[in-house]
């Protein structure tokens, strides 16, 4: 126990970082704008430690590597794929526990040419999302090391979800 | 000999049969549950005899719970090809008697008699524990109707 009026710190322990500094949501919107200022496009933090980004298809891979290793974010927490009357959206949450953040990052692919790189050589979690993407969306991803069907028979003819599926069988 | 060695057995073997239904533990999905509660202590299956086991080979009764999906219908259809005779189906459940609230899905059997003959089928979503265990009393009854003796097949 420390005697009243003398400091707890002892030689060699450093003084604990000051609460006025800048959020790191902001932090990461630099990072991110300063190695690809040209393929970010409206970068906005939605809320408390959630920040989201507009990129490229072509860049997804090198930000997602460099998310992973440069920034800390160790978890792909879900990889959804959005379809509007002429584009496909990806949408990826990415997380890191110990920073307790989440970044959206949006890339956007064309209705005829659905393809994407895919992230599972930098995080493991997304292979079985990506293959969720494909089985019922229809959207391909480069590189991936086994893209089939996961929820759906494996003879199964269309991709149920899109906009053009019939219901029924 | 062997319909003199029947007259003598046959209603015993009946008797023995009907009281002791096997069924296979099959749960896919909310009937699993109703099904679990019938053999808990306040349903009580197992005073009829009715005891669940895991494997097919032991079984009489294969209990269909639950959607059938398309991507399970070959493993159900393996799995009652090998159970031993005299086996019997109970459906249990609208979904697993017409694909229940999943009949338009793209991704569902409509009913599991579409690929396995089906004896029994219990209404309900879910079916309670007291409809499951009438539906094994009629499996019963089914039973001493369809009487047929051991050693030759009459």
């Amino acid at each position: 126990m420390a005697e009243r009026g003398k400091s707890v710190l002892k030689e060699g322990m450093e003084k604990a970082p000051s609460r006025v500094e800048e959020a790191p949501e902001e932090k990461i919107i630099k990072a991110l704008m300063g190695d690809f200022p040209t393929a970010i496009t409206d970068f906005r933090k939605l809320r408390k430690g959630v920040v989201r980004a507009r990129i490229e298809r072509r860049d997804l891979l090198k930000a997602c590597k460099f998310l992973r290793d440069g920034l800390g974010f160790e978890h792909i927490s879900m990889i959804s794929a959005v379809e509007y009357d002429n584009r496909f959206e990806l949408v990826y949450h990415i997380s890191s526990y110990a920073k307790k953040l989440v970044v959206e990052l949006i890339t956007t692919a064309p209705l005829e040419d659905p393809t994407v790189d895919s992230v599972s050589s930098v995080w493991g979690g997304a292979d079985w999302q990506e293959r969720e993407a494909y089985d019922l969306m229809g959207v391909k991803f480069n590189n991936h090391p086994k893209l089939e069907r996961i929820l759906l028979p494996k003879d199964y003819l269309y991709h149920p979800l899109r906009k053009d599926f019939q219901g029924g069988d | 000999m062997g319909s003199a060695l029947d007259f003598v057995t046959k209603d015993f073997f009946n008797w023995a049969t009907r009281n002791s239904i096997y069924p296979l533990h099959f749960g896919i999905m909310c009937c699993a549950l109703e099904m679990a509660v019938a053999s808990a202590p306040r349903f009580d299956a197992q005073r009829f005899g009715i005891i669940y086991r895991s494997t097919p080979r032991q079984c009489d009764v294969l209990l269909v719970n639950g959607p059938v999906s398309k991507k399970l219908k070959p493993a159900l259809r393996r799995l009652y090809d090998q159970m031993p005779e005299p086996k019997w189906v109970v459906a249990m459940g609208e979904c697993a008697i017409s694909g229940g609230p999943f009949y338009s899905s793209y991704s569902v059997v409509q009913g599991v008699d579409q690929f396995i003959p089906v004896d029994i089928y219990v209404p309900g979503c879910p079916a309670r524990p007291e409809a499951l265990i009438d539906g094994f009393i009629k499996l019963q009854k089914l039973i001493v109707e369809n009487k047929k003796g051991a050693f030759t097949g009459k």
